[in-house]
């Protein structure tokens, strides 16, 4: 970038300056020496002018005494006489005159970084010329403009104007002005970060460089060939020469006038060493211009070699490297579609065995004539799992005899309670680590059942305990647990006890909605360090029909909609309520379609869901 | 100290953690199958940061859905917050959707496991 821009400045300067080509190295203020001895003449002559009333005269030695100001570095002085010449140009109307030194006071007050000031008189140099319709010119006071807009940093003005300018520049077909242009413009439009257009400019721009580079070679080869040519004009010169010679040879032998033929002879051998001469040094000169262009030639050639060579290797490093990792990853995706292949195989075949200790879904029915379960895993296997059996209480004689008779007794036990146990469960995590939760909680209600032990709140508190000695939780950071829902309908008295950890029992009774609220412990798991933990016990009477659900929070908590929020379980428990009075297939097909549409086709199912809906009636 | 960031993805939260600013949030869903990655460096930010924390420690909690090994998670950053109660003014944000009482509860129900300031607001 810098690189540009000094080359820019550095042709703007060579434009602006053609009337003046003084330079700007002297940065010592006042004149001294020649340049006062200049002074003081040019001052007499401005004089000696105004007196004869030669106001053309008057102003150019005026604009050299601002030259010699200029030089000197005493940009005010020079600004100052500049000035005066103005007055005068303007008073005969040399309009040349004036764009000329509107043109010089603004390069001064640019370089001196009075940059509005610049900016007016390269205008007014602007407006002249425009007038004089002088296309060059024109174009030159743009890019003087556009080029103060730019140290000012209104690129987006500096471009607009260095458009015309461009314009103007293509019209002339100047092919300086046009690199200028177009170095101006890359510029500017990579400060405004029109990265496309800067980019545009920049090819242009080298394409234009390449153009002057290749005008300059051919320039060189016409050079060469004219030295040629005179060095064969010379030759055939030198031919003839001899040819005349050789006549007059033969006219002096003839004539027998031997001193003048010496004399000839002498000179014909000068001429013939000038001759040589000449033609070593166009031989030379020949030699040395073919040699650079050669030199120059072979060099490029070599670094365009090189640079296609690297590329080359490049590429073709490059080239092997990607074929070594399509390799690399293709042996990955076939080793991980292999192993995707097995694990899904494998838990297909878990999923075979949760189905085969879990009851069917509809077993229920047997229980409960009008009941559904909706059980959706998330994955193939399932952290949510239901459990439901029909149990039966067996008494025994006395309390205090249990212990001595009972390996005696165990046929003589008597039904007198027979009911029926749901449960909903939500094990920490879904998919395989869920699975194994799941076949642990299986196990132990299971077994805590089969002890007899049918109230909700004791099975919840000795899943805690048995979860926690299962997982050997007091002794490591194990924490997993199991969020549940569990109740026994009790039909010899016409009601449901319930008791959830975490998780709650809805119910709707003479279309009233009750939301019985689970206890704050899960079991098993985190928040406790002690072992027992009490659940409380609920109990609600079958006095009327009554239809209950119990769940897992996947249907509420599963992401959806439009914006991607939770069902949520106020809205879930809405639509229980909404949809409690159809039969029980339909309310569970209903669920299916309402958490369809909830998920739509930008979300996924983010958790196992299971609904467990069943209605009784009083028994009698 | 350096600032913690993580942006949300689908399944893990946003996380911003500043000391300079006094920004302390954790935002979104969570619901990884391992949270844990996101959290280990919670975890060890919060222990750098209790080693020298500021005059008030304005804890934001804004999520969505939470699966139970997350808010496990969450219940360790309490944990730690309580420790740095000593050296300074723990406040804890909860903020919920509008009609998540899941959320609400849940907030609710933590804040009467610590000894910590909650303030519950709803978005």
């Amino acid at each position: 970038m810098h690189k540009v821009r000094g080359r820019l400045l550095c042709i703007v300067a060579v434009l602006a300056c053609s009337v003046a080509m003084y330079g700007q190295q002297l940065k010592k203020k006042g004149l001294t020496g020649t340049a006062k001895e200049q002074f003081e003449h040019f001052s007499g002559l401005v004089e000696q002018n105004k007196k004869e009333g030669n106001k053309v005269q008057q102003a150019d030695y005026l604009n050299k005494i601002a030259y010699l100001f200029w030089e000197s570095g005493s940009s005010e002085d020079a600004v100052e006489y500049f000035k005066v010449s103005v007055d005068l140009n303007k008073e005969i109307g040399n309009d040349n005159g004036l764009q000329a030194i509107y043109t010089n006071i603004g390069l001064i007050y640019f370089d001196d970084k009075v940059f509005d000031q610049a900016l007016k008189y390269f205008n007014l140099s602007l407006d002249i010329n425009r007038h004089a319709n002088k296309s060059r010119n024109i174009c030159g006071n743009l890019i003087n403009v556009a080029l103060t807009h730019g140290e000012m940093d209104n690129f987006k003005k500096a471009v607009d104007i260095l458009d015309e300018a461009y314009k103007i520049s293509l019209e002339l077909n100047d092919i300086r002005l046009m690199k200028t242009c177009l170095g101006m413009l890359y510029e500017y439009h990579e400060n405004l970060g029109n990265s496309q257009q800067s980019v545009g400019y920049f090819n242009k721009y080298s394409a234009l460089d390449k153009k002057i580079q290749q005008a300059t070679l051919n320039k060189m080869e016409q050079e060469t060939e004219i030295v040629r040519q005179e060095k064969l004009q010379t030759e055939r010169k030198l031919q003839e020469t001899f040819d005349t010679l050789e006549v007059r040879q033969q006219q002096i032998e003839n004539l027998n006038l031997q001193s003048e033929l010496e004399r000839r002879q002498k000179e014909l051998l000068e001429k013939e060493r000038e001759v040589l001469v000449k033609e070593s040094e166009a031989q030379k000169k020949v030699f040395r211009t073919t040699l650079i262009a050669f030199i120059g030639g072979v060099v490029s050639i070599l670094i365009i070699l090189l640079i296609i060579i690297i590329n080359y290797r490049r590429n073709k490093k490059t080239n092997i490297l990607l074929e070594n990792k399509n390799v690399e990853i293709g042996n990955q995706r076939d080793i991980i579609e292999m192993a995707n292949k097995n694990i899904t195989h494998s838990i297909n075949y878990a999923q075979r065995i949760q189905k085969a200790l879990l009851p069917p879904a509809n077993e229920l029915k047997k229980l409960i004539p009008e009941s559904f379960v909706f059980f959706q895993p998330r994955d193939i296997v399932s952290g949510d799992f239901y459990w439901f059996s029909k149990t039966k209480i067996h008494s025994v004689i006395s309390e205090s005899v249990l212990s001595d008779i009972k390996e005696m007794l165990p046929e003589k036990k008597v039904v007198i309670d027979e009911g029926i146990v749901i449960s909903a469960v939500d094990c920490t995590g879904h998919g395989v680590p869920g699975a194994f939760m799941s076949m642990i909680g299986y196990n132990l209600i299971h077994e805590i059942i089969s002890m007899g032990i049918v109230e909700p709140s004791k099975i919840l508190s000795l899943l805690n305990v048995g979860i926690r000695n299962q997982l050997k939780q007091r002794e490591t950071d194990n924490h997993d647990g199991m969020d549940m829902a569990i109740c026994r309908i009790d039909t010899q008295n016409n009601k449901i006890e319930f008791a959830g950890a975490k998780n709650p029992l809805v119910y709707i009774k003479n279309g009233e909605l009750t939301l019985v609220k689970g206890d704050f412990l899960p079991i098993g798991g985190f928040y406790s360090d002690n072992d027992e933990r009490e659940y409380s016990k609920h109990v609600i009477e079958i006095d009327a029909p009554i239809t209950c659900y119990l769940y897992s929070d996947g249907f509420a908590d599963q992401i959806g909609g439009l914006e991607g929020k939770k069902f949520m379980s106020k809205n879930f428990r809405q639509l229980l309520l909404d949809i409690s009075q159809e039969p029980m297939e339909e309310q569970q097909r209903i669920l299916d379609n309402k958490l369809k549409e909830w998920i739509g086709t930008s979300f996924s199912q983010v958790d196992d869901i299971l609904v467990i809906g069943f209605k009784l009636y009083p028994f009698k | 100290m350096e600032q913690l960031v993580f942006t949300p993805t689908q399944d893990t939260p946003e996380v911003l953690l500043n000391k300079e600013k006094g920004i302390f949030k954790i935002a979104g869903n969570s619901f990884s199958e391992d949270p844990f990655t996101v959290y280990a460096r919670v975890f060890s930010w919060i222990k750098e940061y209790a080693a020298g924390p500021n005059q008030e420690t304005n804890f934001q909690f804004r999520l969505n859905y939470i699966n139970t090994a997350s808010s496990k998670q969450i219940v360790e950053i309490l944990k730690m917050l309580e420790g740095i109660k000593k050296s300074s003014k723990v406040n804890v944000e909860w903020h919920y959707q509008e009609g998540d009482d899941d959320m609400l509860t849940e907030g609710q129900e933590l804040s009467h496991m610590f000894n910590l300031d909650f303030d519950f607001i709803e978005y």
